[in-house]
């Protein structure tokens, strides 16, 4: 079981450093649909089927063709040619991130997890199985402890929406 | 329901689900309702969906107030949707600022959108978003809430930065807004990852309960049992490992670096000179006031709260970051050729004296068996007061110079102040008055803010920080009288008349000085609000 979390681990990471590495769009789109995938099954291994399965189908599905049929509009050449903007910063912001890294490394392996009263919660896989799915658990979840905020995020999503109209809107800024 | 196995509890909506979330009921009817009139109506010109979005807006204040009554009396803040949503007078306080200053925005927004050619009906469904998004983030009782309202806040202000789409500057700013914006919120979300991690819940009343000595002994002694010395000496050692649990330091960095991004904290600034001089003006002005003020209250009530135990920990590094946000922006201000620019470094310094109060909530001490809080109320009480003064004295100038702004002039440079005293005597004068407060001048309410941010800080031990800020405030009133000596010393180098400004403008910037001046003269009466309203605070330490 650990030997399969490090694969998915090492092959997300892997593949989320190329998202930003690479030159070609497509390659790094390809590197995303990766990642996604390795998430995926780092959700099988917690026991989240359906959170892999919504990671695959709407992330690395539907999202991923979007960006390729966006990417698909653009002229590749003339991305690949664009300078690229941090070049001078880069040394500082990788030592900035190692520093991080390091900190953030050494500080999780020294902090228990999981120490309050409340930590050993009802989200557990035997409980999720007790009721049925985990869709079952998910949606009764969202429907009742995190109904305000599933409503929020309704909105936003409506926000997204307006806002995009308005950078779109024809015959804005013509004085 | 009925045979079907539940892993939570079904939802039974109470009345206070609705009685205490009627402000937000409101508004989102208003929002939707105004959007769908705004698709509907061929009208090109957008004062009526201007005017509606003001009633809505006063609606919402009014159903804000009402609630007050209720809350009054002490522990009866209404606990809604599983603590997802908390309403104390803290947030009622909040609220009523924020949807003061947004009606304000709205009915200074019109005429300026109408002469760049931008006018457009989703300007102002953004804006009622944003103010929906600060109504339910001042009013998180859970890390989660608070940070879908902290974006609902945001989205809406990254897309209003950018309103101005066909001028490269507010493209420009709105792109770089977003995308650290996205950034800091997810180094945000990571943090809350790791506070659920450790105690399993992101809800402030249990993390708040994770550090109570009384909750831990409790537990350790099990259902209905005595709690013997022996188990309560068990829970002091407990205690003390969680509060010495290293990675409270990751969640606190982290958290500093999510909300600092927020109020414009070196060094999480970069942004904000960029935004706020590429913004149109009244949403500058929106971003300066409301924006920051939400975002401050919302630091304070996380800060107040759950992590008000580990005070040790967070109040020196927020110490060191307040004297380098304030010593960073004054020195970058100096500089400055726009007015503009020179308010958003300005901004950039203020976040910083407010920050100053933030840290100098109390004294927190662990002896190794209790932990003892002194909570400094004034401390607390300073910040929330020094939110509504700037509220006010900080929209005065982004009005001032929106009126400014002539068919070839922006309004925005240096050259257009000068000798704007012969220009428009009384628009100088005004100008001056703010330039008063925002150094913190008598008898403006930029003096009394300063001076009780300043006193909380030394009654918490932080008098190197109050040296480091009356420094700061030295330096601050060079650049601030200087734009005073270009008005009255120098000549008008701009021979443009000045435009008439619609009478709404004009009120809400002589709501504007007599707030600033009726805060600064008669200070007690609303000190005393902000201190009622904390001392209510849900899950207060």
């Amino acid at each position: 079981m650990d030997f399969v979390f490090y694969l998915f681990g090492i092959t997300g990471l892997v593949s989320a450093v190329g998202v930003v590495a690479f030159r070609n769009p497509i390659h790094s789109a390809l590197a995303l649909v990766a990642a996604l995938f390795s998430t995926a099954g780092i959700y099988i291994l917690l026991d989240a089927e359906f959170l892999a399965v919504l990671e695959v189908i709407i992330y690395a599905g539907a999202i991923m063709v979007l960006f390729l049929f966006v990417l698909m509009c653009l002229n590749i050449r003339e991305l690949k040619a664009l300078p690229q903007f941090n070049k001078k910063i880069r040394p500082f912001a990788i030592g900035i991130t190692a520093i991080f890294l390091v900190d953030m490394v050494y500080l999780i392996t020294k902090s228990q997890f999981g120490v309050g009263e409340l930590a050993t919660g009802k989200y557990t896989s035997e409980q999720v199985a007790a009721i049925g799915s985990n869709a079952k658990a998910l949606g009764q979840v969202l429907y009742t402890r995190y109904l305000l905020p599933f409503e929020a995020i309704s909105l936003l999503l409506l926000v997204a929406m307006i806002g995009a109209i308005l950078l779109m809107k024809e015959g804005l800024g013509r004085k | 329901m009925v045979g079907t196995k539940m892993i939570e509890t079904l939802h039974t909506f109470t009345s206070g689900d609705f009685t205490g979330l009627m402000p937000e009921i409101i508004l989102c009817a208003f929002v939707l309702l105004i959007s769908i009139y705004d698709f509907m109506s061929k009208n090109k010109d957008k004062e009526i969906v201007s005017y509606l979005t003001q009633i809505g807006l006063l609606a919402t204040l009014i159903s804000v107030l009402s609630l007050i009554g209720d809350t009054a009396a002490g522990d009866k803040a209404y606990v809604a949707y599983n603590g997802m949503f908390v309403l104390d007078n803290f947030a009622i306080f909040l609220k009523a600022v924020v949807l003061m200053v947004a009606v304000m925005t709205v009915a200074i927004s019109h005429k300026y959108n109408k002469e760049a050619g931008y006018e457009s009906g989703e300007y102002y469904t953004l804006i009622m978003f944003a103010v929906l998004g600060m109504m339910i983030m001042v009013s998180g009782g859970d890390l989660i809430s608070i940070f879908v309202g902290l974006e609902l806040m945001a989205i809406p202000c990254y897309f209003l930065t950018g309103v101005f789409k066909k001028d490269s500057r507010s493209i420009e700013a709105a792109l770089k807004y977003f995308l650290m914006g996205a950034f800091s919120s997810a180094v945000l979300a990571y943090g809350i990852s790791f506070v659920y991690g450790v105690i399993g819940s992101t809800n402030l009343e249990a993390i708040a309960s994770f550090f109570d000595l009384a909750v831990i002994a409790k537990a350790k002694a099990g259902v209905g049992m005595a709690v013997t010395p022996e188990i309560m000496s068990a829970a002091s050692a407990e205690l003390a490992t969680r509060l010495s649990n290293p990675i409270f330091y990751l969640v606190l960095v982290l958290f500093a670096a999510g909300f600092g991004f927020k109020i414009a904290a070196a060094p999480f600034h970069m942004w904000c000179p960029d935004v706020y001089e590429g913004a149109p003006t009244p949403i500058t002005g929106f971003m300066s006031t409301a924006v920051k003020a939400a975002s401050f209250a919302i630091f304070l009530r996380v800060y107040a709260t759950g992590l008000f135990a580990l005070h040790v920990n967070w109040a020196f590094t927020l110490g060191i970051l307040s004297a380098l946000t304030m010593t960073v922006g004054n020195f970058l201000a100096v500089t400055q050729k726009s007015v503009k620019r020179m308010l958003a470094y300005s901004s950039i310094a203020h976040a910083g004296y407010i920050m100053m109060g933030l840290v100098s909530i109390g004294i927190v001490t662990f002896d190794g068996v209790t932990l003892s809080i002194n909570r400094i109320d004034d401390g607390m009480a300073s910040v929330l007061f020094y939110l509504v003064t700037y509220a006010f004295m900080n929209l005065g100038p982004f009005i001032i110079i929106m009126m400014l702004r002539t068919k070839r002039n922006s309004g925005e440079m240096m050259a257009d102040f000068h000798g704007l005293g012969k220009r428009a005597p009384i628009l100088a004068a005004l100008m001056l008055l703010f330039m008063f407060g925002l150094t913190g001048l008598p008898p403006t309410g930029g003096f009394i803010a300063k001076y009780y941010l300043f006193y909380a800080a030394v009654k918490a031990n932080f008098t190197w920080l109050t040296i480091v800020a009356c420094v700061n405030t030295a330096v601050s009133a060079f650049y601030y009288f200087r734009l005073g000596m270009v008005m009255y010393m120098y000549e008008p180098k701009i021979d443009e008349e000045i435009n008439a400004s619609p009478k709404a403008v004009h009120a809400v910037l002589y709501i504007c000085v007599l707030v600033t001046l009726w805060i600064g003269i008669f200070p007690d009466k609303f000190f005393e609000a902000a201190k009622h309203s904390l001392m209510r605070l849900k899950y207060l330490l």
